[in-house]
C-alpha cells in the first residue's frame, strides 16, 4: 500500500475507534488530531528502522 | 544597577562579600513583580510571606558567615508543574485546583538545599502541553514568551528573578527562553531529576534551566544535577564541575546544521548566520553538517511517544474529571489512548537508532549549530513552533540556546547548540565562548 492509502487507512481506524470510545462529537471534534496522528502513523511506519534496533530503555541515560 | 538588574552569580557573590543582603534583594525583587507582572503575567503565586522569611534567615546567617550553597540567599522561581511543599502546584490545570503537595521536587529541593529561596510559581501551559498561559513576552506584550514554561522565561527576561526552572518534553525550556532572549539549558535525559515534577511523558521529561548568562546556568546545574533514587530515570553518570568547566573557553569546532536555516526565516537564516560568521571570525571552526537519514522520522516518533505517554499519564484523572481538560490537552490524552502498542514500539526504536546515527557527528565536533527557532515569537496565544527543539528532546542529548541579536521589530533570537550525551560542561564552555562572542543577554523595556 503507499503512503497515502496508509495514511487514509489509518484516519478511517482512528476515527472508527475515537467514535466507539470517546462517541461521535468527540471523534468530529478530534478531526484535525486524528489526520496529524494518522500522518505520524504513516511515518513511523514506513520508516526503514534497522532490524536489529530494539527499543531505548531507561539505563542508556547513564550511557 | 538596580538590584532586580543582578544575575543570580554576581547577587550570590554580593551576598558572599556582605555588600547585599538577602532581604534587599527579594524586597527588590517583590517590587519589581508588583511592577511589571501585571503586564507580563508570569507569576501563578507569589510566595512573599515565604520568601521574606527565608531571606530573614538567610541574612541572619550571612552575618554570622553561614552560607548554605553557591546560590546562598539567590531567589528562584519554578514552572507551576514542579512540586513545591506547603505552596499550590496546579499546572494551570483546573483538575488540578488546589493541589498543595507535600514535598518538593527534587531539583527545587536542591536549589533550596544550595541556599536559594523559593520566590514562588510560574505559569505553564496546562500541564506543560499547548494550552496556554496567560503570560505575554517581555520584550513585546503582544507576543507570546513561548511555552509550555512561559512563566519562567518571562519572570527572567524581565528581571523579576534572576534564575528559573522550567521543563522540555518537546521544546517547552529551550524555545521559550530565546523568544525572552535568554540562555535556557535543556541537560541530558536523566541529568537532573524529575521527581516530583508532573509528567508528560516518562522518556522525553527534562528538568530545564533558564537565566540570563551562561555563568548563572553552570552555577544552577552544579546544584540541581545528578543521581536521585528516587527517579527510575535519574543517571548515575558522574557530574562534572561546570563551574571549572566554563573558564576553559576556546573556539570550538562547530558542525552546522543548514537544514535547520532552511526551514528558517529569511530574517533569522539571515541573523544566525552572521552571528555564526562572527565566531568564525573569533576562530571558531565552522563546517556544514548532515543528520542522518532517520532525523527525518523524528518529529513523528516523538508525537507518538508523547501522546501514548500522556494518555497513560492521565488516564485515571482523565476518567473522572474529562471535561475540566482544555482542548489540546484533552485532544492529546485521547489521541494517545488510540495509538496501536506496535506503533509506538517502533517509534522508540526510531528513536535509539536516531542516537546511534548521531553519535559519529557529535564525535566530530564541539557541538552542532541551529537557529533556536525557525521564527521569533509570534503575535497572539499560540506559544510557537517547537520543530527546532524535538530533535533534541526525543534523543536526550543536551542543547543550550544563547542568544544571538534582534529581529528589526526587536524580537530576540538564539543559536542552539547541542552536544553528545552527558556534554554539558563542554557545552556550556562553548557557550560561555560564545557568548562572549555575541554578548551577553539584553533586557527588555518595560
Amino acid at each position: 500500500m503507499d503512503r497515502d492509502g496508509l495514511r487514509a487507512e489509518y484516519a478511517a481506524g482512528l476515527r472508527a475507534a475515537a467514535e466507539r470510545r470517546f462517541g461521535a462529537a468527540r471523534a468530529e471534534a478530534l478531526a484535525q488530531s486524528i489526520a496529524d496522528a494518522a500522518g505520524w502513523m504513516t511515518d513511523v511506519a514506513t520508516f526503514p528502522v534497522d532490524a536489529d534496533e530494539p527499543p531505548a530503555f531507561y539505563a542508556e541515560s547513564s550511557a | 544597577m538596580s538590584l532586580h538588574e543582578l544575575c543570580a552569580v554576581d547577587a550570590a557573590r554580593a551576598i558572599r562579600d556582605k555588600v547585599l543582603s538577602p532581604v534587599d534583594l527579594v524586597d527588590a525583587l517583590l517590587e519589581r513583580i508588583e511592577t511589571v507582572d501585571g503586564r507580563v503575567q508570569a507569576w501563578a503565586l507569589v510566595d512573599r510571606d515565604g520568601a521574606r522569611a527565608a531571606a530573614r534567615q538567610a541574612t541572619d546567617e550571612a552575618a554570622r558567615g553561614v552560607f548554605r550553597g553557591p546560590l546562598h540567599g539567590v531567589p528562584f522561581g519554578a514552572k507551576d508543574i514542579f512540586y513545591s511543599a506547603g505552596l499550590p502546584t496546579e499546572a494551570g490545570s483546573k483538575v488540578m485546583a488546589s493541589f498543595v503537595p507535600d514535598y518538593d521536587a527534587t531539583a527545587v529541593g536542591r536549589l533550596k538545599a544550595a541556599g536559594a529561596i523559593l520566590l514562588g510559581k510560574l505559569h505553564t501551559t496546562e500541564f506543560a502541553t499547548s494550552d496556554p498561559a496567560p503570560t505575554r513576552n517581555p520584550w513585546n506584550l503582544a507576543c507570546t514568551p513561548g511555552g509550555s514554561s512561559s512563566g519562567s522565561a518571562a519572570a527572567v527576561a524581565a528581571q523579576m528573578v534572576p534564575l528559573a526552572l522550567g521543563s522540555q518534553t518537546i521544546g517547552s525550556n529551550v524555545r521559550p527562553a530565546s523568544y525572552c532572549g535568554l540562555v535556557g539549558l535543556k541537560p541530558t535525559f536523566g541529568r537532573i531529576s524529575t521527581r516530583g515534577v508532573m509528567p508528560l511523558s516518562y522518556t522525553q521529561d527534562h528538568v530545564g534551566l533558564m537565566a540570563r548568562s551562561v555563568e548563572d546556568i553552570a552555577f544552577a546545574l552544579a546544584v540541581t544535577a545528578g543521581h536521585d533514587p528516587d527517579d527510575p530515570s535519574s543517571s548515575r553518570a558522574p557530574v562534572p564541575d561546570y563551574l571549572a568547566a566554563i573558564t576553559r573557553r576556546r573556539a570550538p569546532r562547530i558542525g552546522l546544521l543548514r537544514e535547520f536555516f532552511e526551514r528558517a526565516t529569511a530574517e533569522v537564516a539571515d541573523v544566525t548566520a552572521q552571528a555564526v560568521n562572527r565566531l568564525a571570525d573569533a576562530g571558531a571552526g565552522v563546517e556544514g553538517a548532515k543528520l542522518p537519514p532517520t532525523f527525518r522520522a523524528v518529529p513523528a516518533a516523538a508525537y507518538l511517544i508523547t501522546r501514548s505517554d500522556t494518555a497513560s499519564i492521565h488516564a485515571e484523572r482523565f476518567a473522572q474529571k474529562a471535561d475540566l481538560y482544555r482542548p489540546a490537552i484533552r485532544s492529546s490524552i485521547e489521541m494517545g489512548m488510540l495509538i496501536p502498542g506496535d506503533l509506538y514500539v517502533r517509534a522508540l526504536r526510531i528513536r535509539r537508532q536516531f542516537r546511534r546515527e548521531l553519535k559519529p557527528l557529535l564525535d566530530r565536533y564541539d557541538v552542532l549549530l541551529t537557529p533556536t527557532t525557525p521564527a521569533p515569537a509570534p503575535e497572539g496565544m499560540a506559544t510557537g513552533d517547537p520543530q527546532f527543539q524535538v530533535p533534541w528532546s526525543l534523543s536526550g542529548l543536551p542543547s543550550v540556546t544563547v542568544p544571538c541579536g534582534l529581529t528589526t521589530s526587536r524580537l530576540p533570537l538564539g543559536i542552539q547548540l547541542v552536544s553528545g550525551t552527558f556534554g554539558e560542561a563542554a557545552l556550556l564552555a562553548t557557550a560561555a565562548w560564545c557568548e562572549d562572542v555575541l554578548g551577553h543577554a539584553q533586557a527588555p523595556s518595560l
